[in-house]
């Protein structure tokens, strides 16, 4: 049984490196993708012109973040994110072992980024600023919130990986479901990237 | 699936975390705001080009997905630095 999955797999993966314009994944989830980033790009410009009429306001509540909050955040999903392209590369190759410990490791690592989120937005609370206290930080409180909900969707959907390679064979549909996994894990951490920069780094001169 | 062009998956991450730890320090330290938060702006945009590419393995063949990526960003791109230089 492993080995006709072994020679399913190598068959897939030769198909599949001669077969450029299939992009890896189920086309469903990139369709998700798609629409979920152009929602999030809307909100860049929100925040843009926000930040144009009032940049002061901007400015002065940008500098009460924690930068290195936010760097740590960006690292500690950047290393999830390796170990999730870990174990996509190891579920082609077959290899179960790698491919739940990338998954493992991707989810233990990303654990983190919840617990600094809660430190960082417990933090603002504590200072008493919330939602209401101005529009930047209406805009940090609810993108950083819709970004944790995806975080939160992603952790899940890491559960549900490690679940299916425990009980399934390493075959070309669980390859399929490691590669659309890997695929929003991977958004959730570009999109971390976009909203670092700009709610963070933006500093006026 | 991505041949000759797939690099080490810890060769992607020190260059993603180097980039993020290099625009972190300009944006906190460099003298000139305005220089330090374009590149950081640029920087996060070629980290999400290297994500696409190399992690989430969607190349230029990958027709329509990676035009419509590659718009994407290089609106984003141009959204935070209007959002930044016309303020």
């Amino acid at each position: 049984m492993r080995e006709a999955v072994q020679a399913d797999l190598a068959s897939a993966n030769s198909q599949s490196a001669t077969d450029d314009t299939i992009p890896p994944g189920d086309s469903g989830v990139w369709v998700f993708i798609i629409a979920d980033m152009c929602a999030f790009a809307l909100f860049f410009v929100l925040f843009a012109a926000g930040r144009i009429a009032q940049p002061e306001v901007y400015e002065a509540s940008r500098q009460q973040l924690d930068g290195a909050i936010g760097l740590a955040n960006t690292l500690i999903l950047l290393t999830s994110g390796a170990f999730m392209a870990q174990a996509v590369r190891a579920a082609r190759k077959g290899n179960r072992a790698a491919t739940l410990s990338g998954l493992g490791l991707a989810l233990g690592v990303g654990l983190l980024f919840g617990i600094t989120k809660a430190f960082e937005w417990s933090a603002k609370l504590n200072q008493g600023i919330g939602l209401t206290t101005n529009e930047f930080f209406t805009y940090y409180f609810v993108f950083t919130g819709i970004h944790f909900l995806h975080f939160v969707v992603g952790i899940g959907v890491l559960f549900a990986l490690i679940a299916r390679v425990r009980k399934f064979d390493l075959d070309t549909t669980q390859q399929r479901w490691i590669e659309s996994g890997g695929a929003y894990w991977h958004m959730v951490d570009l999109l971390w990237i976009v909203l670092f920069a700009m709610l963070y780094l933006m500093r006026a001169a | 699936m991505t041949g000759s062009r797939e690099w080490p998956v810890w060769v992607i991450w020190a260059v993603l975390a180097g980039a993020s730890v290099l625009g972190f320090v300009l944006a906190e330290g460099y003298a000139s705001p305005p220089v330090a938060a374009t590149v950081a702006i640029i920087l996060a945009a070629l980290k999400i080009h290297l994500v696409f590419d190399q992690y989430m393995e969607v190349h230029w063949g990958h027709r329509p997905l990676r035009p419509i990526l590659g718009i994407w960003l290089a609106a984003s791109t141009v959204i935070l630095l209007i959002g930044y230089w016309a303020a």
